[in-house]
């Protein structure tokens, strides 16, 4: 599950998955990184998405967008500064406006390896049917 | 990440983009045929020169609509 690190008023998220391993992800299966629900399954209802532009990402009950650049583990980062009010601690903040938030993103890290995984074993497949003519 | 309901007089559908998406990606992923008739975005029709500008550039946050409406006369019967 995602790391969530409160320093003054900024929220880091600090994802489970690498940034290179959601871009890979996002390049082969985009599929893959988004939540299905709705009558028929069919709904797309929450997806997470490595960064191209933005230094902090960004982060709300339709997905998250995780900064273009990871930390300094290659884990995938995004940074907000929640508006909290003053009469709750932002740690309550966080826990009651971005639970379900990070429960999602949890479900869709926990599928990531094993599409990973997939995706390294079928481009190995591809890669043992090619043939470079001397 | 920007909720995007878009589609046309028959379809709708429900998309879930990049804030830094196009609307003309959105459009084109879609099938949404935007050569005919007017696009709107949140009820206002959009104008030249927007359809390569991002949900971002154009305000949006969380969620919009992005339809393409066509408005045909009524038939007329000549006698």
């Amino acid at each position: 599950m995602a790391k969530v690190v409160i320093a003054g008023s900024t929220v880091t998220v600090k994802s489970s998955v690498k940034l290179e391993d959601l871009r890979k992800v996002y390049k082969f299966k985009p599929d893959a990184l988004t939540l299905y629900g709705g009558e028929e399954g069919k709904e797309p209802i929450f997806c997470i998405r490595p960064g191209t532009e933005s230094l902090t990402g960004s982060i709300n009950k339709y997905g998250v967008e995780f900064a273009c650049k990871p930390a300094d583990d290659g884990s995938a980062i995004v940074a907000l500064i929640p508006s909290c009010p003053e009469s709750v601690t932002l740690k309550e903040f966080v826990v009651d406006n971005y639970g379900v938030i990070l429960a999602n993103l949890k479900e869709l890290e926990n599928s990531v390896p094993a599409i990973i995984q997939q995706i390294d074993e079928e481009r190995e497949e591809i890669a043992g049917n090619i043939t470079v003519a001397v | 990440m920007i909720k995007v309901v878009t589609g046309n007089n028959l379809k709708r559908s429900e998309v879930i983009v990049e804030s830094s998406a196009t609307l003309r990606q959105v459009l084109e992923n879609n099938d949404i045929d935007y050569t005919r008739g007017v696009i709107h975005l949140d009820g206002v029709s959009i104008g030249a020169g927007d359809l390569d500008k991002t949900f971002a550039q154009m305000g949006i946050t969380e969620k919009c609509y992005l339809l393409n409406v066509v408005k045909a006369d009524n038939a007329r019967v000549i006698v």
